[in-house]
């Protein structure tokens, strides 16, 4: 075998345009090496149409290392990122050789005669330029325009195939105005759509929109020159946010689409997507963003009762009752008509009267409720008269903004007059007799009064025991305290004052025994006396003892009648402290030693 | 999570679920105001009973005792204004309503107890009690720390005493009506029972539909559940489920058992 070649084909390696480096990994084959490297470069073919490619070919003879460098950019041909590359060694009259070959692919821009300017590549260490390649391009034959039209044509038809249609019927919206929509999902007739797996979905966070229900279709539309199914879904769609706001669509639906792999049978019948091996793919299909313009509400000459409304409306109310007994329930249903965001509208507020309690209203819409863009919104209110007479209900004042006019608007809804008896007189059913046959029918319309307010609320009707409440008990220690502290500081202090006065005898006595010893009269009399007046008050409470005059102490003793016989002598001992101590009677001698005798026989009898 | 974290999402959630409780209740009760006021009585009774799953109000149970008035189910009716005045005692309007229906139930036999020693007031008459004892404390420790007389301290230890029984006397009294309140319950007539009819309700000499009426009472009248030692009623279950009470009228004339279907708790049953 005198030619022995082995080619091998390399993964695409993923290059920059510009910066076009090779990483192909290569087997080392030391063969050729030792051979002089050359570099070739051609178009093939070098001749062609514009609308045909070309292949720009590098062929390095002597070496298979990997060449680095960069490609030039010419604006009049457009080059493939992913070259292919092949390898070769064989033998040529025995002596062997080896060579690399890149390919790019080529498509023209122009038509002319061009050429592919040199470029430097480097093997290893050495730089080797690439030789100038020419090409020429001539006008596109007919063959190529029937192409080129037929590629066309396919692009359109599968953009074309379903899209999401949406209209808006105001060239801008203002801020909080609800318009009526409609959401459009078109697909081919040829499309072979088997269901709609999700319906559209809004995208753009600066509107809100009602929900979308079950469409409705529509066969044989033409649009495009094709045959279309068209699926409409009517929305409200609500601007949220003043601005320039983008909205689009998305809806997915399932497609059948032809086996990658061919049916074992290989039959037309088998591979056709509805009838043959097919599978169910989900596709995508988008609506075109769209630009709204959201204006804001104008601030001048808003009305203060503005609460949001925008759109047409005109007002209208009626009460179901206009005669009723006092505290009977009167329906007061105020009825807004028109178009505009009825879902984002909130209750007019009725003006507080003296006349009624006003209950919190209830809602109801009738109308479109897919929109809820046209209407009727009704806002029943209960109202419970507070007094007897002729009343009037009280007016509601509607304001609200017209996105056609772009003014405000203020309407007034219409008072009612209801006639409020008073009632049943309640007779005292204990003081009637009840005398009523059994089987009498009883009368009861209008006796009994209902309250339109629940009023407080509680969790059980037991009644609440406090003698099993910890926290109850826990608090009586508070008294429980302050009543043993205050009994302890009762004892304190009378503990306290005995013992005093206890003392301040021991301290008396002591001193009367010392003047006995000193024989000094005038003190062991003043001292008795001293002694006399402690005891004397103690009996009864007195409370300053020491102001007692000798007169006073014996009226005071007299009213102990256990104490009378004391009296005398504590009579004739006062009197002698007297004379000592206001005559100064010092040579006037007495037995101080009889005297303290006397004297501790009645304080001992003192108790 | 932490149990701080724990903690604050537990108290979230009991917040949430209490303001959700609170918003139920009231939507129920607008939704009977409505009824009524759109003339389906029967609506609107469905309606407070939802209500009443939630919680109570006077206002609730009064406008549920005027819809029996008017659906001419006296029991139930009489039952929801007594449920009305645990909860507004003063109320006027509920203390007529009562009357004059009890007037039209034939039940004015039964005279009111007196309204001076309310179950209600019980939780009264405990301050009232310990403040006087309390008082009676300071007072004494008071005299004892200004060490007034004895024969002071005695007149006004005397006199405390009296207030004392009194005070107790009276807790007594509200805290026996409270017992019998617990016990009390309404004789209803069975949903079944034609409305036409006058409707007694039979007290049983055992707990069996086979057995013989010791006697029987009128729709609305009052009536006590005996109780166990235990403070539970004293019931009877027989093999269907139904449950029986033994019960006694207020004057302890009428005894026997009663199906609890036919009984209506005032305060709701006991449990031991």
């Amino acid at each position: 075998m005198n030619l022995h070649s082995v080619i091998m084909r390399n993964a695409s390696t993923c290059i920059g345009l510009w910066a076009f480096i090779f990483f192909v990994p290569a087997p080392k084959y030391a063969g050729g090496q030792n051979q002089g490297i050359r570099v070739e470069s051609s178009f093939q073919p070098s001749i062609l149409t514009l609308s045909n490619t070309t292949l720009y070919k590098i062929v390095i003879h002597g070496t298979q290392e990997n060449p680095q460098g960069k490609i030039p950019k010419v604006s009049w041909l457009n080059l493939s990122n992913n070259p292919q590359t092949f390898r070769s060694a064989s033998f040529v009259n025995g002596v062997p050789s080896v060579r690399i070959e890149l390919s790019l692919r080529a498509k023209p821009n122009e038509i002319g005669e061009f050429v592919f300017p040199t470029w430097n590549l480097t093997i290893g260490q050495n730089s080797f330029v690439v030789p100038q390649a020419s090409l020429s391009v001539l006008a596109p034959n007919q063959q190529d325009l029937v192409r080129q039209r037929e590629l066309k044509n396919q692009q359109e038809d599968l953009s074309q195939a379903a899209f999401i249609d949406f209209s808006n019927p105001r060239p801008f919206l203002y801020e909080g105005e609800t318009v009526a929509g409609e959401i459009q999902l078109f697909l081919w007739d040829r499309f072979p759509v088997t269901r709609i797996e999700e319906s559209p979905v809004k995208k753009g966070d600066a509107f809100s929109m009602t929900e979308v229900s079950q469409p409705l279709e529509q066969r044989n539309v033409i649009r495009f020159n094709k045959s279309y199914s068209v699926y409409s879904w009517p929305v409200g769609l609500t601007a949220a946010t003043a601005g320039e706001n983008e909205i689009s669509f998305s809806a997915n639906i399932r497609v059948r689409s032809e086996n990658r792999g061919r049916s074992p049978f290989n039959s037309p019948f088998f591979n056709d997507p509805f009838f043959g091996f097919a599978r169910d793919e989900s596709v995508r299909v988008l609506s075109e963003v769209k630009n709204i313009e959201v204006r804001p509400l104008p601030v001048e000459g808003r009305p203060s009762g503005f609460q949001g409304a925008v759109g047409s409306f005109t007002i209208r109310s009626s009460i179901d009752l206009d005669r009723v007994s006092l505290g009977d329930p009167v329906r007061l249903t105020m009825t807004l008509s028109g178009s505009g965001n009825f879902a984002a509208m909130p209750a007019p507020l009725l003006k507080q009267s003296s006349d009624f309690k006003i209950g919190p209203p209830a809602f109801s819409f009738t109308g479109n409720d897919q929109t809820k863009h046209q209407g009727e919104q009704n806002f029943e209110y209960v109202l419970t008269p507070l007094s007897a007479g002729l009343l009037n209900t009280p007016v509601v004042l509607f304001s609200y903004f017209d996105p056609i006019m772009e003014k405000f608007f203020t309407i007034t809804g219409q008072s009612h007059a209801v006639r409020v008896d008073p009632g049943e007189k309640w007779i005292d059913a204990t003081s009637t007799s009840s005398k009523e046959s059994a089987g009498a029918r009883i009368s009861t319309s209008d006796l009994f009064q209902t309250e339109s307010e629940p009023g407080k609320w509680q969790e059980s009707l037991a009644t609440y025991d406090l003698s099993k409440s910890g926290m109850f008990w826990t608090l009586q220690s508070i008294p429980l305290a302050g009543f043993v502290f205050l009994i302890v500081l009762g004892f304190q202090k009378r503990n306290g004052i005995k013992t005093n006065r206890k003392q301040n005898e021991n301290i008396l006595l002591q001193r009367m025994k010392d003047s006995v010893d000193n024989r000094d009269s005038v003190t062991f009399f003043r001292t008795f006396r001293d002694l006399l007046r402690m005891k004397i008050g103690a009996l009864n409470n007195h409370s300053n003892p020491s102001s007692l005059s000798s007169s006073e102490l014996l009226a005071e003793l007299q009213l102990k009648k256990a104490y009378l016989d004391l009296v005398d002598p504590i009579k004739g001992f006062l009197r002698k402290c007297d004379d000592y101590e206001f005559a100064g009677n010092e040579s006037h001698s007495v037995e101080l030693n009889s005297e303290l005798e006397e004297a501790m026989r009645i304080y001992k009898k003192i108790r | 999570m932490n149990f701080g974290g724990f903690l604050l999402f537990g108290n979230l959630l009991v917040s949430f679920s209490l303001v959700l409780n609170a918003q139920e209740k009231d939507r129920f009760f607008y939704n009977a105001v409505r009824s009524e006021a759109s003339g389906d009585l029967w609506a609107a009774i469905r309606s407070y009973e939802k209500a009443l799953a939630h919680g109570h109000s006077a206002n609730l149970h009064g406008n549920l005792a005027n819809l029996y008035f008017k659906t001419e189910n006296l029991g139930k009716s009489i039952l929801h204004y007594r449920k009305a005045l645990l909860l507004e005692s003063a109320n006027p309007e509920f203390i007529a309503n009562l009357s004059f229906t009890k007037d039209i139930a034939g039940l004015n036999f039964q005279s009111e107890t007196n309204q001076s020693f309310l179950p209600e007031s019980n939780a009264f008459w405990i301050v009232f009690m310990t403040s006087i004892i309390w008082s009676g404390f300071f007072l004494l420790g008071w005299l004892y720390y200004r060490q007034s007389q004895i024969r002071k301290i005695l007149w006004c230890f005397f006199a405390w005493l009296l207030f004392v029984a009194a005070s107790f006397l009276g807790f007594l009294k509200s805290n026996e009506k409270q017992s019998l309140l617990r016990r009390e319950i309404i004789a209803l007539s069975s949903d079944d029972t034609d409305s036409n009819q006058t409707s007694s309700i039979r007290l049983r000499r055992f707990a069996a539909h086979t057995s013989s009426a010791n006697t029987s009472v009128k729709e609305g009248e009052s009536l006590h559940v005996t109780m166990n030692q235990d403070g539970s009623p004293k019931s009877h279950r027989n093999s269907k489920g139904d449950e029986w009470f033994l019960v006694q009228t207020l004057d302890k004339r009428k005894k026997g058992w009663i199906e609890a279907k036919n009984a209506g708790w005032i305060v709701g049953r006991p449990h031991n």
